[in-house]
């Protein structure tokens, strides 16, 4: 997985891309208010329209709608424990599932398409000038700068176990797996150590700011 | 002129291993020292120490002043340290972004920075870099985009690890231009002699915790006796 699964349309010439990203920032956080904060009956009426706006805001940029769509899918499994323990332990769960999984998928279809219409430095330097907390600016930044490394890693590694382990059964794979994860942890943690090295040799105070 | 002084220098790890032992050396301006040795003789540690990211004992000097708590914030202003990694160097997001990072707290205003971002990418031979994302160049750009970023801060000293590491030929030897092309003072850590025979004038040879030879590059490369007691060979140009 590289950084171009999330924004490899994010550079296009279209009117949305064009659109200063403050209106576009300022846009998703207002739909995905409105989505969190209206009762479930009005999200059932607006989810079709909504929908429909989002989609054709996709049209006009010129991205893919099968782009944004699963780049929304890969995301939507991580939210649906949440939905699943709903529909199981709350009085009228399966309609309150239903709306909470409308509410998800829109709210991230948004956010999936904010950053595919919008450079993520252009995000970043957006939030800075709104004053969002710096060490959060650096943390998001970071996260977009070394997560695609780290799964780089971590692809390599799997590859490695792949060669080597034959006809291995599941439960010593799932063993193996938890090593690599382990692994992982320890190699991020010293990536971690050396980048702060990097960040300290060029003025940086470690906390936020430089000195 | 003394530019780097180390007066009797030890640093052992945590887990208890000694990497190196009451060292001392003295680095003159404009000097440029390749320090060698085999794997886990702790020339990457050296350098750590020298920028003060690791704590040793004993006394280093950095342009006369002793390193201390202190004043190493002031001290690492005249050092760039070009790390053997540089996805672990390029933190941020983008070129221009990575480049510029720190020079406003040198004093610096915005239209100076960006100055500064365009001389120094002109320096490193990658003009028009700026608005590149740092995760989509080859290892070769990355390495120059960290030399450039060292360039910017317009240091004194500039400590370089493994720079040639990984690297193709062609890559190798733009990169070694670079460096010869930087006037002040360098120390590079590294395993590829050549490069070490084309940029330094002085080599130290850093094996069993101790300094094992320190002097003229050329005297101590072509000792074949000695190059081979420290797991080395003799650089092609001086077979």
């Amino acid at each position: 997985m590289r950084h171009s699964f999330w924004d490899h349309f994010s550079g296009l010439e279209s009117p949305i891309h064009k659109l200063s990203p403050g209106i576009k920032i300022l846009f998703v956080i207002l739909l995905v208010i409105i989505l969190t904060m209206l009762p479930g009956y009005y999200v059932s009426y607006l989810s079709i329209p909504l929908l429909l706006m989002l989609i054709t805001i996709l049209i006009i940029s010129g991205v893919p709608v099968k782009h944004v769509m699963k780049r929304t899918l890969v995301i939507l499994p991580l939210i649906l424990p949440v939905i699943l323990l709903n529909s199981i332990f709350m009085e009228s769960g399966l309609n309150h599932s239903l709306t909470l999984s409308v509410r998800s998928f829109l709210s991230i279809f948004s956010l999936v398409l904010l950053v595919s219409v919008t450079k993520f430095s252009d995000i970043m330097k957006t939030l800075s000038k709104w004053h969002f907390p710096r060490i959060m600016i650096m943390i998001l930044t970071f996260m977009y700068r070394y997560f695609f490394l780290l799964t780089g890693e971590m692809e390599k590694m799997i590859r490695a176990v792949k060669l080597r382990s034959g006809n291995t059964r599941w439960p010593e794979i799932f063993k193996i797996y938890s090593q690599i994860l382990a692994i992982l942890f320890i190699k991020s943690y010293e990536r971690a150590e050396r980048v702060y090295n990097a960040m300290l040799m060029r003025g940086y105070d470690g906390n936020g700011g430089l000195q | 002129m003394t530019i780097v002084e180390a007066k009797g220098i030890s640093y052992t790890y945590p887990d208890g291993i000694e990497v190196f032992k009451n060292i001392s050396f003295k680095v003159a301006k404009g000097e440029s020292l390749g320090i060698i040795g085999p794997n886990g003789a702790g020339k990457t540690t050296l350098l750590l120490a020298l920028s003060g990211l690791i704590n040793n004992s004993g006394e280093i000097s950095i342009n006369g002043e002793l390193k201390s708590e202190k004043n190493i914030n002031d001290i690492r202003k005249k050092i760039s340290f070009v790390f053997q990694n540089p996805d672990d160097q390029l933190f941020m997001p983008h070129v221009e972004e990575d480049i510029s990072f720190g020079l406003s707290k040198l004093g610096y205003s915005e239209e100076e920075i960006n100055e500064i971002v365009k001389r120094s990418l002109n320096s490193a031979g990658l003009d028009g870099f700026e608005l590149r994302s740092s995760h989509h160049l080859s290892l070769g750009q990355k390495k120059r985009v960290c030399l450039a970023a060292a360039f910017a801060r317009s240091p004194e000293i500039l400590l370089l690890d493994e720079p040639s590491n990984e690297l193709d030929p062609g890559g190798r030897k733009e990169l070694t231009g670079l460096i010869k092309n930087f006037k002040g003072t360098k120390l590079i850590v590294s395993h590829d002699l050549n490069m070490i025979a084309e940029i330094c004038n002085n080599v130290m040879i850093l094996n069993d915790n101790i300094i094992k030879a320190f002097g003229g590059s050329k005297q101590i490369l072509s000792d074949k006796k000695l190059m081979e007691i420290n797991s080395l060979e003799v650089p092609y140009i001086y077979r």
